[in-house]
């Protein structure tokens, strides 16, 4: 449900004229919602950014995740991989 | 088998555990129809899908009701009841049409950011989520950018995920501390002067969709913020 709301609160903010992206841990919720920018992580619910203490994955998501705003060609749902 | 039977195997769909629940369907030879009829069903009687969350009640304290723990978040991974209520949920009641696209209007390093959650977070001195609201809590904490990431209290009671990690590092929910990192590498502008914490688990959204998320919307375009990152729990 983290998921739906997340998309819906995207909605929102994009409709003000903020760019925004978005972690998924639910594809197939993303995929519905079509939220304008998402990045699906491969990890259990609870943990978007990967790992507890683990910067540099934390990092590698970010980075991964921000490459996204640029985009326009909305909904765009792209897959984190190490 | 007779309908009466039938209907009893029904009725013990959701008092059972997993391997029970496959028993039950195939000693009553259940076909798909009439288990997604007896799924409905349990639904209808559970009322809200919030019970199921809350160990005060009398389904939500049943041993089959805990999360299983696996490395990859899918349906699949689910227990039984967030499995069941994740497939019969109307999911794309809420599908955007058409989906809003608003450009970065400027290049990262320049830009403000804002982070936004839906893992419950708040301030020590901020009310904690409403997890008595049948529907879900769909107000918001803002989260001012000078705290401190791991002061942050998570009042976000689901079962439906493990909390662990969250409680080991805040910002594997809300990576406040990466952003500040990023900041001071030079890779994003700066962030701005506060942050929006919502809690998930909302059912009806209709309170998010026409009141609370528009609102924070509001807040975010008048503090001139350009980019959002969003994170579920």
């Amino acid at each position: 449900m983290c998921v739906q709301a997340v998309g819906l609160i995207q909605a929102a903010i994009e409709r003000e004229g903020i760019n925004t992206v978005s972690i998924s841990l639910l594809r197939e919720v993303t995929e519905v919602i079509r939220s304008p920018r998402a990045l699906f992580v491969p990890y259990k619910l609870g943990h978007p950014l990967g790992a507890p203490n683990d910067p540099s994955l934390q990092h590698r998501i970010i980075s991964c995740a921000l490459s996204l705003l640029k985009r326009t060609d909305v909904p765009v749902i792209e897959e984190f991989t190490e | 088998m007779t309908a009466r039977q039938r209907r009893f195997a029904s009725f013990r769909l959701w008092k059972c555990s997993p391997e029970q629940f496959l028993d039950v369907a195939q000693a009553a030879s259940l076909r798909p129809f009439l288990i997604r009829r007896a799924t409905r069903a349990c639904f209808r009687a559970l009322d809200a899908y919030a019970f199921l969350q809350d160990e005060q009640h009398p389904l939500g304290s049943l041993p089959w009701m805990h999360y299983i723990n696996l490395p990859m978040a899918e349906y699949d991974d689910l227990s039984l009841p967030d499995r069941l209520f994740m497939k019969s949920y109307p999911f794309s009641r809420y599908r955007l049409e058409p989906v809003p696209c608003a450009p970065l209007s400027k290049p990262l390093a320049e830009a403000r950011i804002a982070l936004v959650t839906t893992a419950g977070l708040h301030t020590a001195e901020q009310p904690a989520f409403d997890h008595s609201i049948k529907m879900g809590d769909t107000s918001f904490r803002e989260i001012p950018n000078r705290v401190e990431t791991q002061s942050l209290i998570e009042s976000h009671k689901s079962k439906g995920f493990d909390h662990s990690g969250i409680q080991i590092d805040r910002n594997l929910v809300f990576p406040l501390d990466r952003f500040r990192e990023l900041v001071a590498r030079g890779e994003v502008g700066e962030l701005n002067r506060r942050h929006f914490s919502f809690m998930g688990s909302i059912i009806g959204p209709r309170n998010l969709i026409e009141e609370t998320a528009p609102r924070v919307a509001r807040l975010l375009r008048d503090d001139a913020v350009d980019a959002v990152f969003l994170t579920p729990a």
